[in-house]
Protein backbone atom coordinates (compact mmCIF):
# COMPACT_ATOMS: atom_id res chain seq x y z
CA UNK A 1 0.00 0.00 0.00
CA UNK A 2 2.79 2.40 0.81
CA UNK A 3 4.29 2.22 -2.66
CA UNK A 4 1.54 4.67 -3.59
CA UNK A 5 2.74 7.25 -1.14
CA UNK A 6 4.62 10.00 -2.92
CA UNK A 7 7.40 12.14 -1.54
CA UNK A 8 5.26 15.22 -2.12
CA UNK A 9 2.47 13.79 0.00
CA UNK A 10 4.89 13.06 2.84
CA UNK A 11 6.38 16.54 2.59
CA UNK A 12 2.89 17.92 2.75
CA UNK A 13 2.19 15.81 5.83
CA UNK A 14 5.30 17.13 7.56
CA UNK A 15 4.21 20.67 6.77
CA UNK A 16 0.79 19.98 8.30
CA UNK A 17 2.42 18.56 11.42
CA UNK A 18 4.64 21.60 11.71
CA UNK A 19 1.92 24.18 11.18
CA UNK A 20 -1.19 22.51 12.60
CA UNK A 21 -0.01 19.64 14.83
CA UNK A 22 -2.13 17.45 12.54
CA UNK A 23 -2.47 13.91 13.93
CA UNK A 24 -4.00 12.59 10.73
CA UNK A 25 -0.92 13.65 8.83
CA UNK A 26 1.21 12.08 11.55
CA UNK A 27 -0.76 8.86 11.11
CA UNK A 28 0.20 8.77 7.42
CA UNK A 29 3.85 9.46 8.22
CA UNK A 30 3.72 6.70 10.83
CA UNK A 31 2.12 4.22 8.42
CA UNK A 32 4.84 4.82 5.86
CA UNK A 33 7.91 5.02 8.07
CA UNK A 34 7.29 2.91 11.19
CA UNK A 35 7.75 -0.49 9.47
CA UNK A 36 10.84 0.79 7.69
CA UNK A 37 12.29 2.23 10.86
CA UNK A 38 11.66 -1.04 12.64
CA UNK A 39 13.63 -2.93 9.98
CA UNK A 40 16.44 -0.35 10.29
CA UNK A 41 16.39 -0.56 14.09
CA UNK A 42 16.49 -4.31 14.00
CA UNK A 43 19.53 -4.17 11.76
CA UNK A 44 21.24 -1.70 14.11
CA UNK A 45 20.47 -3.42 17.41
CA UNK A 46 19.55 -7.02 16.54
CA UNK A 47 16.80 -6.78 19.12
CA UNK A 48 13.06 -6.16 18.84
CA UNK A 49 12.71 -4.03 21.93
CA UNK A 50 15.44 -1.58 20.95
CA UNK A 51 14.17 -1.56 17.37
CA UNK A 52 10.75 -0.44 18.65
CA UNK A 53 12.33 2.16 20.91
CA UNK A 54 14.11 3.53 17.85
CA UNK A 55 10.80 3.66 15.93
CA UNK A 56 9.06 5.55 18.71
CA UNK A 57 11.82 8.01 19.52
CA UNK A 58 12.46 8.73 15.86
CA UNK A 59 8.81 9.43 15.09
CA UNK A 60 8.41 11.55 18.23
CA UNK A 61 11.36 13.63 17.07
CA UNK A 62 9.76 13.92 13.65
CA UNK A 63 6.59 15.19 15.38
CA UNK A 64 8.48 17.68 17.53
CA UNK A 65 10.96 18.91 14.96
CA UNK A 66 9.03 18.79 11.70
CA UNK A 67 9.48 22.57 11.40
CA UNK A 68 13.18 21.96 10.78
CA UNK A 69 12.46 20.00 7.61
CA UNK A 70 13.17 21.96 4.44
CA UNK A 71 11.68 20.38 1.31
CA UNK A 72 14.11 22.36 -0.86
CA UNK A 73 17.09 20.67 0.77
CA UNK A 74 16.21 17.01 1.12
CA UNK A 75 13.62 14.32 0.46
CA UNK A 76 11.43 13.46 3.46
CA UNK A 77 12.91 9.96 3.61
CA UNK A 78 16.45 11.38 3.78
CA UNK A 79 15.47 13.68 6.61
CA UNK A 80 13.68 10.95 8.54
CA UNK A 81 16.72 8.73 8.02
CA UNK A 82 18.89 11.47 9.56
CA UNK A 83 16.61 11.63 12.58
CA UNK A 84 16.78 7.82 12.93
CA UNK A 85 20.56 7.69 12.42
CA UNK A 86 21.03 10.33 15.13
CA UNK A 87 18.68 8.50 17.46
CA UNK A 88 20.50 5.23 16.86
CA UNK A 89 23.91 6.86 17.42
CA UNK A 90 22.77 8.29 20.77
CA UNK A 91 21.13 5.04 21.84
CA UNK A 92 24.34 3.14 21.13
CA UNK A 93 26.42 5.61 23.10
CA UNK A 94 23.97 5.47 25.98
CA UNK A 95 24.08 1.68 25.95
CA UNK A 96 27.85 1.78 26.18
CA UNK A 97 27.43 4.21 29.11
CA UNK A 98 29.50 6.85 27.36
CA UNK A 99 29.38 10.45 28.52
CA UNK A 100 26.66 12.34 26.69
CA UNK A 101 28.95 15.20 25.85
CA UNK A 102 28.46 15.05 22.17
CA UNK A 103 25.00 14.16 20.99
CA UNK A 104 24.32 13.15 17.42
CA UNK A 105 22.39 16.37 16.77
CA UNK A 106 25.63 18.26 17.40
CA UNK A 107 27.40 16.18 14.79
CA UNK A 108 24.61 16.05 12.24
CA UNK A 109 22.30 19.07 12.65
CA UNK A 110 18.75 18.22 11.60
CA UNK A 111 18.08 21.62 10.10
CA UNK A 112 19.97 22.33 6.94
CA UNK A 113 22.40 25.10 7.76
CA UNK A 114 20.71 25.99 11.02
CA UNK A 115 24.10 27.18 12.17
CA UNK A 116 25.05 30.77 12.63
CA UNK A 117 28.30 30.13 10.87
CA UNK A 118 27.54 28.98 7.37
CA UNK A 119 30.87 29.02 5.57
CA UNK A 120 30.70 32.56 4.43
CA UNK A 121 33.51 32.30 1.91
CA UNK A 122 31.36 29.94 -0.13
CA UNK A 123 28.38 32.25 0.00
CA UNK A 124 30.11 35.33 -1.17
CA UNK A 125 32.00 33.83 -4.09
CA UNK A 126 30.86 34.96 -7.48
CA UNK A 127 29.56 38.15 -8.94
CA UNK A 128 27.81 39.18 -5.78
CA UNK A 129 31.15 39.34 -4.03
CA UNK A 130 32.42 42.64 -5.40
CA UNK A 131 29.17 44.41 -4.73
CA UNK A 132 29.12 43.10 -1.19
CA UNK A 133 32.74 43.98 -0.52
CA UNK A 134 32.01 47.54 -1.57
CA UNK A 135 29.70 47.78 1.43
CA UNK A 136 32.56 47.30 3.87
CA UNK A 137 34.64 50.05 5.43
CA UNK A 138 38.05 50.23 3.73
CA UNK A 139 40.02 48.62 6.53
CA UNK A 140 37.72 45.60 6.65
CA UNK A 141 37.53 45.25 2.88
CA UNK A 142 41.30 45.25 2.57
CA UNK A 143 41.59 42.38 5.01
CA UNK A 144 38.80 40.37 3.41
CA UNK A 145 40.30 40.80 -0.05
CA UNK A 146 43.72 39.63 1.05
CA UNK A 147 42.35 36.57 2.79
CA UNK A 148 39.43 35.52 0.61
CA UNK A 149 40.51 36.76 -2.79
CA UNK A 150 44.30 36.58 -2.66
CA UNK A 151 44.24 33.48 -0.44
CA UNK A 152 46.67 34.89 2.12
CA UNK A 153 46.82 33.71 5.72
CA UNK A 154 45.74 36.04 8.51
CA UNK A 155 49.37 36.23 9.61
CA UNK A 156 50.56 37.21 6.14
CA UNK A 157 47.82 39.79 5.94
CA UNK A 158 48.85 41.26 9.28
CA UNK A 159 52.46 41.53 8.14
CA UNK A 160 51.55 43.13 4.83
CA UNK A 161 49.28 45.69 6.42
CA UNK A 162 51.62 46.27 9.33
CA UNK A 163 48.91 45.65 11.95
CA UNK A 164 48.79 43.12 14.80
CA UNK A 165 47.29 39.68 14.10
CA UNK A 166 44.52 40.38 16.60
CA UNK A 167 43.44 43.42 14.59
CA UNK A 168 43.22 41.33 11.42
CA UNK A 169 41.16 38.76 13.26
CA UNK A 170 38.71 41.28 14.63
CA UNK A 171 38.39 43.00 11.24
CA UNK A 172 37.62 39.66 9.63
CA UNK A 173 35.01 38.92 12.26
CA UNK A 174 33.35 42.33 11.95
CA UNK A 175 33.40 42.16 8.17
CA UNK A 176 31.88 38.69 8.07
CA UNK A 177 29.17 39.71 10.50
CA UNK A 178 28.35 42.67 8.34
CA UNK A 179 28.29 40.60 5.15
CA UNK A 180 26.15 37.98 6.80
CA UNK A 181 23.63 40.63 7.81
CA UNK A 182 23.38 41.79 4.23
CA UNK A 183 22.99 38.27 2.91
CA UNK A 184 20.20 37.55 5.35
CA UNK A 185 18.46 40.78 4.54
CA UNK A 186 18.46 39.91 0.85
CA UNK A 187 16.74 36.54 1.16
CA UNK B 1 41.25 30.28 2.80
CA UNK B 2 39.90 27.55 0.59
CA UNK B 3 39.87 24.06 1.99
CA UNK B 4 42.03 21.79 -0.12
CA UNK B 5 42.33 18.55 1.82
CA UNK B 6 39.21 16.45 2.30
CA UNK B 7 38.35 13.11 3.90
CA UNK B 8 38.05 10.15 1.53
CA UNK B 9 34.49 9.53 0.26
CA UNK B 10 34.45 6.07 1.88
CA UNK B 11 35.12 7.62 5.26
CA UNK B 12 32.38 10.20 4.70
CA UNK B 13 30.01 7.40 3.72
CA UNK B 14 30.68 5.62 7.02
CA UNK B 15 30.23 8.96 8.81
CA UNK B 16 26.91 9.57 7.05
CA UNK B 17 25.71 6.24 8.44
CA UNK B 18 26.92 6.95 11.96
CA UNK B 19 29.26 3.98 11.91
CA UNK B 20 32.44 5.67 13.15
CA UNK B 21 33.73 6.31 16.67
CA UNK B 22 32.52 9.59 18.15
CA UNK B 23 35.99 11.18 18.04
CA UNK B 24 36.28 10.43 14.33
CA UNK B 25 32.77 11.65 13.64
CA UNK B 26 33.47 14.85 15.55
CA UNK B 27 36.52 15.62 13.40
CA UNK B 28 34.55 14.86 10.25
CA UNK B 29 31.53 16.89 11.34
CA UNK B 30 33.75 19.89 12.05
CA UNK B 31 35.28 19.61 8.58
CA UNK B 32 31.93 19.12 6.83
CA UNK B 33 30.51 22.15 8.62
CA UNK B 34 33.14 24.35 6.98
CA UNK B 35 33.39 22.57 3.62
CA UNK B 36 30.58 23.03 1.14
CA UNK B 37 32.09 20.37 -1.11
CA UNK B 38 31.88 17.66 1.56
CA UNK B 39 28.51 18.99 2.71
CA UNK B 40 27.07 18.33 -0.73
CA UNK B 41 28.71 14.91 -0.81
CA UNK B 42 27.28 14.05 2.61
CA UNK B 43 23.81 15.07 1.46
CA UNK B 44 24.11 12.58 -1.39
CA UNK B 45 25.53 9.88 0.84
CA UNK B 46 22.69 10.34 3.32
CA UNK B 47 20.22 10.09 0.47
CA UNK B 48 21.83 6.78 -0.60
CA UNK B 49 21.89 5.55 2.99
CA UNK B 50 18.21 6.44 3.40
CA UNK B 51 17.28 4.39 0.32
CA UNK B 52 19.34 1.47 1.51
CA UNK B 53 18.50 1.54 5.22
CA UNK B 54 14.82 2.41 4.93
CA UNK B 55 14.25 0.13 1.95
CA UNK B 56 12.92 -2.82 3.94
CA UNK B 57 9.93 -3.11 6.22
CA UNK B 58 9.06 -5.19 9.28
CA UNK B 59 5.48 -5.61 10.44
CA UNK B 60 4.57 -4.03 13.73
CA UNK B 61 1.69 -4.08 16.14
CA UNK B 62 -0.98 -1.37 15.78
CA UNK B 63 -0.80 -0.72 19.50
CA UNK B 64 2.50 1.06 18.91
CA UNK B 65 0.73 3.91 17.13
CA UNK B 66 -1.73 4.32 19.99
CA UNK B 67 1.10 4.37 22.50
CA UNK B 68 2.84 7.02 20.45
CA UNK B 69 -0.30 9.16 20.09
CA UNK B 70 -0.49 9.36 23.88
CA UNK B 71 3.00 10.82 23.96
CA UNK B 72 2.50 13.46 21.27
CA UNK B 73 1.08 16.05 23.60
CA UNK B 74 3.85 15.70 26.15
CA UNK B 75 6.26 18.56 26.13
CA UNK B 76 9.05 17.78 23.70
CA UNK B 77 12.11 16.42 25.42
CA UNK B 78 14.26 19.28 24.25
CA UNK B 79 11.94 22.05 25.45
CA UNK B 80 13.09 21.72 29.04
CA UNK B 81 15.30 24.28 30.70
CA UNK B 82 18.24 21.85 30.81
CA UNK B 83 19.96 22.77 27.59
CA UNK B 84 21.02 26.37 27.78
CA UNK B 85 22.86 27.79 24.84
CA UNK B 86 26.53 27.96 25.74
CA UNK B 87 27.98 31.40 26.18
CA UNK B 88 30.59 32.64 23.75
CA UNK B 89 33.32 31.98 26.31
CA UNK B 90 32.21 28.37 26.67
CA UNK B 91 32.71 27.83 22.95
CA UNK B 92 36.33 28.83 23.21
CA UNK B 93 39.56 27.09 23.79
CA UNK B 94 42.34 29.11 25.37
CA UNK B 95 45.96 28.09 25.16
CA UNK B 96 49.20 29.99 25.37
CA UNK B 97 47.30 33.23 25.87
CA UNK B 98 45.32 32.85 22.66
CA UNK B 99 41.60 32.09 22.44
CA UNK B 100 40.05 30.12 19.62
CA UNK B 101 36.36 29.80 18.80
CA UNK B 102 35.59 26.16 18.15
CA UNK B 103 33.63 24.94 15.14
CA UNK B 104 30.02 24.36 16.09
CA UNK B 105 30.33 20.56 16.04
CA UNK B 106 33.16 20.70 18.59
CA UNK B 107 31.63 23.20 20.99
CA UNK B 108 30.10 20.57 23.26
CA UNK B 109 33.65 19.28 23.75
CA UNK B 110 34.94 22.52 25.23
CA UNK B 111 33.76 21.42 28.67
CA UNK B 112 35.46 18.03 28.45
CA UNK B 113 38.92 19.14 27.48
CA UNK B 114 41.47 17.84 29.95
CA UNK B 115 44.38 19.92 31.15
CA UNK B 116 46.97 21.09 28.66
CA UNK B 117 50.18 19.10 28.86
CA UNK B 118 53.44 20.29 27.48
CA UNK B 119 55.16 17.98 25.02
CA UNK B 120 58.55 19.49 24.49
CA UNK B 121 59.04 23.19 24.81
CA UNK B 122 56.63 24.42 22.14
CA UNK B 123 53.93 21.78 21.77
CA UNK B 124 50.87 21.41 24.02
CA UNK B 125 48.20 18.78 23.95
CA UNK B 126 44.88 18.31 25.72
CA UNK B 127 42.80 15.16 25.51
CA UNK B 128 39.06 15.12 25.12
CA UNK B 129 37.32 12.41 27.09
CA UNK B 130 34.63 10.79 24.97
CA UNK B 131 34.69 7.52 26.87
CA UNK B 132 35.83 5.51 23.87
CA UNK B 133 38.84 3.32 23.36
CA UNK B 134 38.58 2.93 19.59
CA UNK B 135 39.79 6.43 18.84
CA UNK B 136 41.20 9.19 20.93
CA UNK B 137 40.65 12.89 20.31
CA UNK B 138 43.08 15.58 21.43
CA UNK B 139 43.64 19.21 20.73
CA UNK B 140 47.20 19.92 19.70
CA UNK B 141 48.72 23.37 19.82
CA UNK B 142 52.06 23.86 18.11
CA UNK B 143 53.84 27.16 18.53
CA UNK B 144 55.36 28.93 15.53
CA UNK B 145 58.64 27.66 14.03
CA UNK B 146 58.31 24.25 15.66
CA UNK B 147 58.99 20.77 14.34
CA UNK B 148 57.15 17.69 15.58
CA UNK B 149 59.65 14.80 15.68
CA UNK B 150 59.60 12.60 12.61
CA UNK B 151 57.13 9.77 13.10
CA UNK B 152 55.00 7.10 11.55
CA UNK B 153 51.68 5.93 12.90
CA UNK B 154 50.71 2.88 14.91
CA UNK B 155 47.21 3.24 13.54
CA UNK B 156 45.25 6.02 11.94
CA UNK B 157 45.98 9.69 12.46
CA UNK B 158 43.27 12.16 11.51
CA UNK B 159 44.10 15.83 11.71
CA UNK B 160 41.76 18.76 11.34
CA UNK B 161 43.45 22.15 11.28
CA UNK B 162 41.45 24.61 13.37
CA UNK B 163 43.68 27.66 13.17
CA UNK B 164 46.91 28.65 11.48
CA UNK B 165 48.63 26.22 9.16
CA UNK B 166 51.06 23.33 9.32
CA UNK B 167 53.26 21.74 6.68
CA UNK B 168 54.91 18.41 6.14
CA UNK B 169 56.79 16.73 3.31
CA UNK B 170 53.60 16.32 1.29
CA UNK B 171 51.80 19.58 1.67
CA UNK B 172 50.49 22.62 3.45
CA UNK B 173 47.40 22.29 5.57
CA UNK B 174 45.36 25.22 6.73
CA UNK B 175 42.15 25.98 8.56
CA UNK B 176 39.52 23.38 7.71
CA UNK B 177 41.91 20.98 6.00
CA UNK B 178 41.51 17.33 6.95
CA UNK B 179 44.25 14.72 6.63
CA UNK B 180 44.17 10.99 7.17
CA UNK B 181 47.47 9.13 7.56
CA UNK B 182 48.32 5.62 8.72
CA UNK B 183 51.14 3.08 9.14
CA UNK B 184 52.30 3.65 5.57
CA UNK B 185 53.08 7.31 6.11
CA UNK B 186 56.13 8.81 7.76
CA UNK B 187 56.29 12.55 8.16
CA UNK B 188 57.63 15.47 10.09
CA UNK B 189 55.05 18.21 10.49
CA UNK B 190 56.24 21.75 11.21
CA UNK B 191 54.82 25.19 11.69
CA UNK B 192 56.13 28.40 10.14
CA UNK B 193 55.55 31.95 11.28
CA UNK B 194 52.32 31.32 13.20
CA UNK B 195 51.14 28.80 15.77
CA UNK B 196 48.76 26.05 14.69
CA UNK B 197 45.82 24.54 16.56
CA UNK B 198 44.57 21.13 15.42
CA UNK B 199 42.18 18.46 16.49
CA UNK B 200 43.84 15.06 16.14
CA UNK B 201 42.23 11.66 16.36
CA UNK B 202 44.49 8.66 16.88
CA UNK B 203 43.56 4.98 16.92
CA UNK B 204 47.04 4.00 18.17
CA UNK B 205 50.15 5.83 19.42
CA UNK B 206 52.59 7.51 17.06
CA UNK B 207 55.93 5.79 16.45
CA UNK B 208 58.82 8.24 16.37
CA UNK B 209 61.43 7.35 13.79
CA UNK B 210 64.03 10.15 13.74
CA UNK B 211 67.40 9.76 15.49
CA UNK B 212 66.32 11.83 18.47
CA UNK B 213 62.66 11.00 18.18
CA UNK B 214 63.34 7.33 18.77
CA UNK B 215 64.39 8.27 22.25
CA UNK B 216 60.91 9.63 22.69
CA UNK B 217 59.14 6.34 22.01
CA UNK B 218 59.09 5.38 25.67
CA UNK B 219 57.21 8.63 26.27
CA UNK B 220 54.59 7.84 23.68
CA UNK B 221 51.86 7.50 26.17
CA UNK B 222 52.09 11.25 26.47
CA UNK B 223 50.82 11.47 22.94
CA UNK B 224 48.23 8.78 23.22
ZN1 LIG C 1 35.79 18.72 2.45
ZN1 LIG D 1 51.52 12.03 11.94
Amino acid sequence: RDSNVSGDQLANDLAQIASGRCKKAFGRVFAYFAPRLKAFGYKQFGNEQLALELVQETLLTVWNKSHLYDPEKAAVSTWVYRVARNQSFDMMRRQAARPETLMADDLWPLASQESDDVPIDEQILGDQARALLALLPDAQRQVIEKIYVEDKTQQETALELGVPLGTVKSRVRLALERLKEHLHRED
Amino acid sequence: MKIKHHPAPAMLAAHAQGLLPTATSAALAAHVEACSYCQALCDELEQDAAKEQLGQSMALDDSLFDALLLRLDDAPADAGPAKEAPTAAQNQLTINGESFTLPRALRPLAGRVGSWRRLGSKVWSADVDLGEKAAKASFLYIDSHTRIPKHTHGGEELTLVLSGHIKDESGRYQEGDFTHLDQQHEHQPYTEDAPCLCLTVLTAPLVFTGPLGRLANPLLRLFF
